[in-house]
Formats: C-alpha cells, structure tokens, sequence
C-alpha cells in the first residue's frame, strides 16, 4: 500500500545511498553520514555527488544548520526553536534521516503525554500473565533510540507539562533509563540523541526547568524576512502537499508573491517599501499559515475552479483563515486590502482587490 | 634577499615573522609602509607608545592618509623585532605623499577566491583564511612558502592587479635595489611580495613622489580598527586576536579565553551557565571547528556555540558583549614628549580640566559653561569630538579627533583663534538674516565676544532687506540681542499671510516660522489671516488656528474648525496642521481637547467615516503614555473634574484602568485612540475589574495579582465565571498552584463545568489534592471524565489500566449511537444520537455534528459539546440563539465573560 506521505529516509532514499557511498570524513559513531555529509544533505550540493543531485532541504543560515548538527555529535541534545512554518519540524527530520537513517523515532508532545510515553510502558496481558519480563515492554520511541543507538525525536517539547519533562532530565544527562521492575538499566547506544522542537507560540521554554533547558543547546531557527527566499519555501511545501495529497491544480507565481507579500507586510506592520503602516493583526501570521492558505487555494481551485489557483481561490482561502481566530483581524485585513493594495497598480494586485473586496463583502 | 609574505593584522604572520627574525637574525628589514614616515619609526617604537595607534598623512587642506597599527600587526612586530636585536629598519612602499594622490581603487573582483572557498566548503574567505593559514598551525618557512604560491596563484587571475599595486611594486623593487645589503628581509603584504619575489615589478617604473606630506602618529582605537575594510584578518575583532597573538597563535586557548569570559559576563547579566556550561560551549565549537575543517575553533564558532550553550538560542545579547569581548575598547598612546601639536595639546590639557572622556565609545556628560564653550568651539572648529543632544553632550573620541586637531593647525595655534577665523570667514558668505543668526548663535555659544558683535550686526543688515518669512523665523530664535530679535519678529508677522500662500513644498518651513512667531506681540491679528485666507496652506491654517488659543473664544474656534474640516479637499490636511501643534500642547490644554472631542461628536457618521483617515494617521503617533493622558483629558473635560489617580501612583490599579476604559469607551476617541499601556505590575482586588479590561494585554497581570491576593471567599464567588474564561484559566492555574489555601476554593463542588476543567488542571499540579479529586470525580459529567483522568494518572498501572478500560466500554456502548450521528438518513435520528453523546470522549465526533447541514443536528451538537466540556462553539452559538441556548442551559453552562 502507498502511504499519503513519504518519510524524508524514503524520499531521499537515493541522495542518501550516494552520500554514503562518497563521505571521505569521519564519522562519530553510531552515525551514518559524517556532519560534513549530514550538511551537504541538509543544505544541497551544487555539484552531484556520485551522481546523485542533492536538493536543499533548508533555506536559511547555513551556520545555524553546522551547530545543530555539531550538537547532536556532543554531550547535549539539540532543541530546534522558531515560529511555526520556521521549518523546525522538517529540519528535524531531515536530521534524523541523515544521521541515523530514520526519522521514524518520534514522539509528539502534548499535554497529555505521559512519563510512560516517554520511556517505556507495559504490555498489559503479558505484564499479568508473565510478570515483569523483557518481553512484556512496550518500548518507546526513545527508548528504541537508545537501544540501536540513533536519533530520536521529541515534536512540541513545551507542550508536555514541565513534570513529565523532567523525564528526560536523567535519559539526557546519564544516557541510561532505569527500568526498576526488571532490576536493570538501558544504558544508551552510542550515536543516540535527542532532537527536540519547540514552538514560539506555545508555552515558551522558560517553562522547561532549568536542569532540563541546560542538557539542551538551543537553535533558533529565524522567520524568513527576505521575500523571495519566503516564496521559494512556501512553493516548495506548497508542491510538496500537492504531490502527496494529489491536489493538481496551478499555484501560479504571481498568487504566491502576492500572498507572500501581504503576509510579510501585516507581521511587519509596514509595507515592504517602509512608507505605509499597516494594521497587523494578532492572530497568527507564520510561513506555515501562508503555505496552509495557498494549499486550501489549491484544493478550492481544484474542487470548485479551474484547476488554477486564482485571486478568487486565494482571497477566499486567506480570508477563511484569518478570520478563523478573531474577527478582529478581519477587519484589519479589510483595512489592508481597501487602504495599501489600490495603490498598486499591477494587473495581478487589481484582479486581488477585486475577488478580496467582494470576498470580504459577503463575509465568507 | 629573503621575502616574508604577511597578512595585514594577521596574529599568525607576525608571530611567525617574529620567530623567522629571531632564529635568524637579517642584517636589514625593510618593512611595507610610507617611506616618508621613516622618521616616525623612534615614535612608534617609544616606551610611551602603545598601538593601537596610526601614522596619519596630510597635506594642508588636501588629502589624507591614514596606516593602523596593532600591537600584533607583523609590520609592527618586525619592527620591534629590529630595535630589540638592534638591526637597521626601515618603510619602502611608496610615500604617503604619492599615496594620498592615487586613492586605492575598488579591489578588483575576487573570482577566484570565491571558487576556491566553494570548493573546499568554506562560507566565507574569512573562513578559509582563519583554517588554512591563522590556524593552521605551520611553522614560519611552510607558511612563507604556502602563502607565497598562493599569492602567485591570485595574481594569476586576470584583472586582478590593480594600477596603483603595480607603480607601489615598482618602487618597492627601487628601494631594494637602492642600496643592496646583503641578508635584507623584506616585510610586505603576500600579494606584492610574490612580485618582488618573481621579479614582476621593473623599477624604473617607479613614480616620482608628489609634493611633501605631513605626517605624524596618533593614538588609534580597537574599534576603529575593526571597521576598517578591505584587511580583513585581526581587524574584525582585535582584542581576540590579540588574545591569539597573547597565546602564542594558540586559536584554541583564545578560544577557551573567550568562552570563559563571555560566560563571565552573562552571569553579570543575569543569564544562567557556568563553568560546565562554558566549558559544553568551548567543546561545541571545536566540533563547529572540526565540522569547517580547522584545527582549531575560532571567533564564529565561539559566537555561534556561545548563543546555543549558553543562551537558549537567542543571538541578541552577545551583540554588545561580543563586542567588549573580541573587539575591545582598548585606545592606543603616544609618547607625549614627541610629535604632538599645540592644538593637541590644548585638547588633551582642557579635557582633562574638565574631566571629559578619552574613549573610543559614546558618552553623556553635562558641561558647565566653561566646558560647553569648549565643546561649542571644537565643534564650529569642525574637530568631530561632541554633539549637543537636547542640553547634554555626547561626547567620543576617535582617531580622527586627533587628525583634525593635526589638520587644524593651518588655521591657528588656539582653538579660539580657529574658531574666530572659521566664524569670520563665514560671514561674508552669509546671504540671509536666518544665517548670519546662526553664525551669531556659534559665536555666542563658544564665547567669542568680537566675532558675536559682528555676526549680530551682519543679521540686523541683512534683516532689513530679507524677505524670507523662514529665515526670519530662524533669526528671531537664534538671536540673542532683544532689540534685534523685536525687530525680526515685526518684520516676520508683517510677511506672514503673503508667505503662507504656498505649495505642499513649502509649508513645513511655514509651519515652523509660525511655532516660533506664537505668542510675539501683536500675532494673532496675523495668524486669524493665515487662517480666513483661502489661498493660505491648509496645514499652515490649521496650525494658526490651534496656537491661537486663547486669543480667540471657543465657539469661535469650534466653528472655524466645523468650517474648515467641512471643505473636503484641504480638510484632510487643515486637521494634519492642527493637529501637529504637539501633543504635549493638545493634551495639556483642556480647551484644545474640548474643541476636538466636540468636534468629532458633532460630526455625522459619513463625515466621521471621511475625516478617520487622518484622525487614525495623526492619534497613531501617539506614545502609550500620551494616549493615556489624552483619555485622562477627555474623561476630566467631560466629568469637569480629575477622576483619575495621577500618574505618581506607585502601581496601576486595575480599578483606575478598568475606570479609563470604561469611560474611554464611552468617548468616540476610544475608537481609534489605542490603549496600548505599559505592562506594569498592576494591582487587582475586584473581579469586577477584570471583566472591564478583558481584552486589554494588562489582563494577565491583573488575573494573576488578583489570584494571588483574593480571599477564599472571593475566589468562591467569582470561581465560576473566571475559571470558565479560556485566556483566564492557564493564569489561574499558574497563579493559584502555590497558594496554601487553593484546595478550600474548589474543596465544595459543584462547580460549572468548563471552571471545573481549570480546577482539575490546578489538583493535577498539587501531589495534596487526591481527595478533591475524588470528590469530582463522584460529578456528573464531563466533570467526573477529567477527574477520572487524573486520578488514574497520578494512579498505579492497574488504575490507568482500569480507566482505559472503562473509556473504552463507554466508546464501545455508544459504537451505535456514535454510527447514527455519523450516517442516519434523518436528521433527527442523527440529533438523537448526537444528544447522548455527551462525554469528553466524543468530543471529535460532535465537532463533526457541529457541522452537519441540518440545523438541528448542529444545535443538538452544540448543546453536547457544551456538556462535553467543549465550549469552542458556545460562544457562535450564543450569538445566533442566545434565548434558546440559555434557557436550554441555565445554570450548567456560564455565561462567559464579556
């Protein structure tokens, strides 16, 4: 059976296979690229290697990208920080592919994720009938990183409430769960870290303990401020949903800059040429409510249109999600779309004030 | 002849230079720089010198050039080298006189560079430079060789030679030639020593050197030298490098150094780490290190280890601490017996009698008159040291105080007699009284009485002829003399209503000549002609009718205001210039406010819909602060009386916030008046006040001072409806969660349900609340869900499992009404399953209901979503059939707040 969405290891399967096959450097163990392969997947290559075109996987400083991988070589773990739609989620992923060759090792953090969740729990059945054994653990997805000595990850850290955190302050620090029912320890194979994400917006980590925050070195991954770089990662997710969900419609460029552009310009309050202000609403404004639009345009023009996203699509998409916290912020937009869009003159920008007035009349 | 390529600033080639000299002493070293400045050479290397410092060329009011020195610069070093072992030095690049003629053109494109560092990986040529040749850890032959082969490579490239490199070569190669000394060293940059070494340069193509410069040393600074451009190596940050020169070249122990002291320094400030986490910071950058092919790590890899170690990911504070740490704020000295000028001199003597910083880095002081007479005069004297900001100065000292002070010499041996002749030079120049007031001002400012009497008798010939309403203006408030300045302002009122007839263009300085004109005798009758005349600027009129004031009667005004604001196309900017009389004036005059309060109340909603534009673009310029006192102001000329504490209060009250809104609200301002406060700690004792600031960003505060401090009681009281509120409950949980006494507030159920939620998240924090637990677990539902929950968490594995279990049955009992919710054909058979579904556990299937086409069906859903918990729809709900719903409801669900 085809799944919806491929994992990165899958998707990249062949990128991987060549960078194996050609990685002159070192590698810490348990690792099965060296940091300098694990960049070079992370960020693309130029130049095929052994014959393999490596896409960017992340647009963005490559600095930032060298410490994370650095830290997952060291003592502490590695948290990845950013608004959502910074790429936090798919950096991670992308890392864990590279360095342990799955990403599959995951646990999503909520708030109602469990010490047990974290660590291991029982199988029930087993439990009673044969009491403590090794067969009766349910081992999670840490737990199975530790064992085979890869990386696992930890989604939405900030989520889990501060206790169960705590959890990790010992896996993190001595590398080795007590597993006291059994009378022994799992203590860590090498290569095993822990990647962990955490978003802005949510409950901010300086609710983590401080014990725990100081196992972690922090990489804050930066809203993307600079226009074209924007459009150039919203196209690519953009694709990236069409492919796996089979949404075929056109997402044409201009739809993207004009989307691209006013999302910049409500989060600044400004508009890119700094002469006018602009109302900036409270609810949220990242890349990946940008991408979420342009991808429901897809589907609308897919559905309902002409298999090609137009201002219609777009303005209804955009509006549908900003009005969907505060009606506050529709007004706002209205401001925006009567005040700042007339003043431009191109074809691309009426035809959006056409279909964004009327939409926004009709209150859809 | 041997040849030593170095890199300007780079700790490595001076270390390895100073080593090559040593273990081999050279009868000669002819070291890069101007051979005209061969007598400064005993300055440099004077016991009271101490680099940073420069060698500054000048030719009288021509040009300059300038040449830093760091204490680990390889010229320096080698020539110091020289002095200890006693062997003969000396410049041999071209003069600096020849020099400053030819300012060094663009450096050509570096092609070549940047595919080298492409393919080997490197971001930056920085980067390359620092692993392959600062760090590289050679010794001083492989170096030279190494480097020299690069140098050739480079010069390779075509177009890569600039004119004024070739005609430098060139007499390079002279100067060697000159007097041939067996054993010579030849100290210079890689690029041209590659040429010297192949014999590409052809001496007679040297150039003859242009007329004679001045050349002295000055005191030089870190930071200047880190802005440098074009040297890169030691520049961007001397103080490490200084540190890697310190260490012996040893990048990692600067490193190390470094580390440990940028730890040091966020622990002043308050960020956590300490010596583990400097020593994981430490360790993150030689893996950064490794990562990037070095031997060692580097300044980058410090910066970007420091701000994941030790700062949570967040760059910002390193930005000035990196600064202290790798730049540094070290200034440089001369020996003072040696070289210096008198204007120098009288700098350094008067600014120690005034006690005024020598630092490369902005300072305040105050001055008194002596000293700001001093500071008036180097700034007329244009010596960049002080600028006036409001009544303070700020003061800096860089290098190029010392140039000036050089430069100025030609011009006098006093600052007083410079400023005289500046001044006086100028005044002849003068074409309008607003100039010659101006030179007046200076003069008076820096105390030169003779020049201030003829500056002001200059202004009052030109006053008698001068036209320009603009210059006028500047004149009467520049001038001191009152006589003068009387007479500028009759003058100025008497041109006032022809000048104000101009364009857009013109009427910010009509604007400006009308602040200063307010309030001279006899300015009304000229300002209420600005103001009737039709062809006067708009904003002009606008702005003579608010500084009219109180020389016109209110009705009056109000009615000039109606008049003008009703003529569409010069409303807009009428009410820009009114209003741009200043806040701080609006706001401090109570008529003013009236006057605009009355105004918008009396407009029509199409009027006020047209005008709002401009209303929001002039109140958005409003500080916090000032929107504040301007609500206070509406609220008091409204009430007639201050209700308002005043802002001396220690804490905000939220009783007198919550009393600003209220009536704010009450005012037409409040619509576009943004009531952004400070966030101060606010102070909350009734609840009634929170439900008035609700979507005010105080409200956090105030939720969590009011948790804090009100009685059980209270807390009883109010529980129901504060604990229901979604942007309320996460606070009072975070708030109450170390309070004695929370239990006894939820110790007595029942509670509404959605308050109920917030209470178990409070037991769920506190090990003590087993037995309210229990009790709200014995609840109807959804309380006793989440209680259940609880419980079984804090439970052993047997009681999770029990719970699981019976989660599980509940699902399995409703499988079919779960079914009919989904698929019955009849929308009532459909809202009758969806009725009995009123658990936590199916939540997801009636958000699902929640949308069902038949109203009904969705009404239905609501209503189980509510007993569920889940109060996201009851809000739209409310709104559409608040009568039903309630009546429905009545007490389980509570009203949420306003």
């Amino acid at each position: 059976m085809e799944a919806i969405r491929q994992s990165a290891e899958e998707r990249y399967a062949s990128e991987l296979a060549a960078l194996q096959a050609d990685d002159p450097y070192p590698r810490p163990p348990g690792w099965r690229l060296s940091p300098r392969r694990v960049e070079t997947f992370i960020l693309g290559s130029e130049r095929p290697v052994g014959g393999v075109a490596i896409a960017s996987k992340y647009v963005g400083d490559r600095a930032l990208v060298q410490v994370a991988i650095a830290t997952l070589a060291s003592d502490r773990a590695l948290l990845l920080v950013g608004e959502p739609g910074t790429g936090k989620s798919r950096l991670s992923e992308h890392l864990a592919a590279a360095v342990s060759g799955t990403s599959d090792l995951m646990i999503q953090g909520t708030a109602g994720t469990t010490e047990d969740q974290i660590k291991y729990s029982w199988n029930y059945a087993l439990l009673l009938a044969q009491g403590p054994s090794e067969g009766a653990i349910v081992k999670s997805p840490l737990y199975r990183g530790m064992e085979t000595g890869r990386l696992a990850r930890i989604e939405e850290i900030t989520r889990i409430l501060p206790e169960v955190q705590d959890a990790l302050i010992s896996v993190l620090s001595e590398k080795s769960v007590a597993i006291p029912e059994l009378g022994r320890a799992l203590h860590a194979a090498r290569g095993f870290n822990v990647i962990a994400t955490a978003n802005t917006r949510d409950r901010g980590v300086n609710e983590m303990s401080t014990a725990l925050r100081r196992r972690f070195n922090f990489v804050t991954l930066p809203v993307l401020r600079d226009l074209d770089t924007e459009m150039e990662v919203v196209e690519r997710r953009v694709r990236e949903l069409q492919t796996d969900y089979d949404v075929r419609a056109e997402v044409p460029r201009d739809v993207v800059r004009i989307l691209t552009t006013l999302f910049q310009e409500l989060r600044d309050g400004r508009t890119r040429d700094g002469r006018t202000k602009v109302p900036s609403p409270s609810g949220v404004l990242s890349t990946a409510d940008l991408i979420g639009v342009l991808f429901h345009g897809a589907i609308l023009a897919q559905q309902f249109g002409a298999a090609r996203v137009t201002a219609e699509e777009a303005a209804r998409s955009l509006v549908g999600a900003v009005g969907k916290e505060k009606p506050e912020d529709l007004r706002l937009l209205r401001e925006y779309v009567e005040t700042v869009v007339p003043a431009r003159g191109e074809p691309e920008w009426r035809a959006f004030h056409a279909a964004a007035s009327r939409v926004l009349r009709e209150g859809t | 002849m041997r040849i030593f390529p170095i890199r300007h600033h780079s700790p490595a080639s001076a270390l390895l230079l100073e080593r090559s000299i040593e273990a081999d002493p050279p009868r000669r070293i002819l070291v890069e720089g101007p051979s005209d400045a061969d007598a400064l050479i005993p300055v440099l290397l004077d016991e009271g010198t101490e680099p940073p410092v420069a060698i500054l060329a000048w030719r009288p009011g021509g040009p300059t050039a300038i040449y830093p020195f760091a204490p680990y610069s390889p010229e320096y070093v080698a020539l110091r080298a020289a002095k200890r072992l006693a062997i003969p030095a000396r410049f041999f690049d071209i003069p600096a006189s020849t020099a400053m003629d030819r300012p060094e053109s663009e450096t050509a494109p570096a092609d070549l560079e940047r595919e080298i560092c492409a393919r080997l990986g490197y971001g930056s040529y920085e980067e390359f430079w620092e692993a392959s040749f600062e760090a590289g850890g050679m010794d001083a032959e492989t170096f030279a060789r190494l480097f020299l082969d690069y140098a050739r490579l480079m010069r390779k490239e075509p177009g890569r030679i600039p004119e004024l490199d070739r005609l430098r070569e060139a007499f390079m190669a002279r100067e060697i030639a000159r007097e041939p000394v067996d054993g010579t060293l030849v100290v210079c940059g890689a690029f041209h020593a590659a040429a010297l070494a192949d014999g590409e340069a052809d001496p007679a193509a040297a150039p003859e050197p242009g007329p004679r410069a001045e050349v002295a040393v000055i005191p030089y600074s870190f930071a200047r030298l880190s802005e440098q451009a074009g040297y890169g190596a030691g520049n961007r940050a001397p103080r490490f490098y200084q540190r890697v020169h310190g260490e012996g070249g040893d990048f990692r122990r600067a490193s190390l150094a470094t580390v440990l002291d940028l730890s040091a320094r966020l622990r002043e400030r308050g960020w956590g780490g300490g010596t583990a986490d400097a020593i994981d910071a430490y360790r993150l950058a030689r893996s950064l290190g490794a990562m990037r092919g070095r031997s060692a790590p580097g300044l980058d890899e410090v910066r970007e280890a420091a701000t994941a170690c030790l700062l949570q990911g967040n760059p910002a504070p390193l930005r000035d601490l990196l600064g202290e740490s790798a730049i540094g704020r070290e200034t440089g000295r001369v020996a003072s017996r040696l070289a210096r000028s008198p204007l120098q001199d009288e700098f350094y003597a008067e600014a120690r009698r005034f006690a005024l910083p020598i630092v490369d880095e902005p300072r305040v002081v105050k001055a008194g008159r002596e000293a700001s007479a001093f500071l008036h005069r180097l700034k007329i004297a244009e010596i960049p040291y002080a600028t006036l900001v409001g009544e303070k100065w700020r003061v800096r000292w860089t290098p190029a105080t010392d140039a000036a002070l050089l430069r100025r010499i030609e011009m006098g041996a006093t600052l007083r007699e410079v400023c005289g002749r500046v001044i006086e030079s100028r005044l002849p120049a003068a074409r309008s009284a607003g100039q010659a007031a101006e030179l007046a001002w200076d003069a008076g400012a820096a105390d030169l009485p003779d020049v201030l009497a003829r500056a002001i008798a200059r202004c009052a010939d030109l006053a008698a002829e001068d036209r320009d309403l603009h210059s006028l203006a500047v004149a009467a408030r520049r001038i001191g003399d009152d006589a003068l300045r009387r007479a500028i302002l009759a003058r100025a009122l008497l041109l006032l209503p022809e000048a104000a007839r101009v364009s857009d263009d013109g009427a910010s300085a009509v604007c400006e000549a009308l602040r200063v004109l307010a309030g001279s005798p006899g300015f009304d009758e000229a300002f209420r002609r600005v103001l009737r005349d039709e062809l006067a600027h708009p904003r002009a009129a606008g702005l003579a009718l608010a500084l009219l004031r109180r020389s016109m009667s209110d009705d009056e005004r109000l009615s000039e205001l109606s008049f003008r604001l009703s003529a569409d196309p010069s409303a807009a900017r009428f009410l820009e210039g009114f209003l741009s009389a200043g806040w701080r004036t609006l706001i401090r005059d109570r008529e003013l406010v009236s006057l605009l309060d009355r105004f918008i109340e009396s407009m029509g909603m199409d009027r006020f819909l047209k005008v709002l534009p401009v209303l929001r673009r002039a109140f958005s310029n409003l500080t916090p602060a000032e929107a504040r006192r301007l609500v206070e102001r509406v609220v008091e000329v409204r009430s007639g009386a201050t209700t308002l504490p005043s802002r001396k209060a220690e804490a905000e009250t939220a009783e007198s916030l919550a009393l600003a809104i209220r009536e704010a609200e009450r005012t037409e301002l409040a619509a576009f008046v943004p009531l952004r406060l400070d966030p101060v700690p606010v102070r909350c004792d009734r609840f009634e006040d929170l439900l008035a600031i609700r979507d005010r960003y105080i409200f956090p505060f105030a939720v969590m001072d009011y948790c804090a401090r009100a009685s059980v009681e209270e807390m009883r009281r109010t529980r129901d409806r504060l604990w229901s509120d979604s942007s309320a409950a996460p606070l009072v949980v975070a708030a109450l969660r170390k309070r004695p006494d929370t239990l006894a507030i939820v110790e007595d159920p029942p509670l509404a349900p959605i308050a109920a939620r917030t209470a178990v998240e409070l037991c769920r924090a506190r090990p003590d609340s087993e037995r309210v637990l229990r009790r709200l677990a014995a609840g109807p539902l959804p309380v006793c869900r989440w209680a259940e929950e609880a419980l079984a968490e804090r439970g052993s594995p047997a009681q999770r499992e029990a719970y699981r279990h019976r989660c599980e049955t509940l699902l399995r009992e409703h499988d079919d009404d779960v079914r009919s919710a989904r698929r019955a054909e009849d929308p009532r058979d459909r809202a009758a399953a969806v009725a009995r579904l009123r658990d936590p556990l199916f939540v997801p299937v009636l958000r699902e209901a929640a949308r069902d086409p038949d109203e009904s069906v969705r009404n239905e859903a609501a209503l189980s979503l509510a007993f569920a918990g889940d109060d996201s729809l009851v809000e739209e709900w409310m709104a559409h059939r608040r009568v039903h719903l309630l009546a429905i409801l009545g007490a389980e669900i509570p009203g949420r707040m306003p």
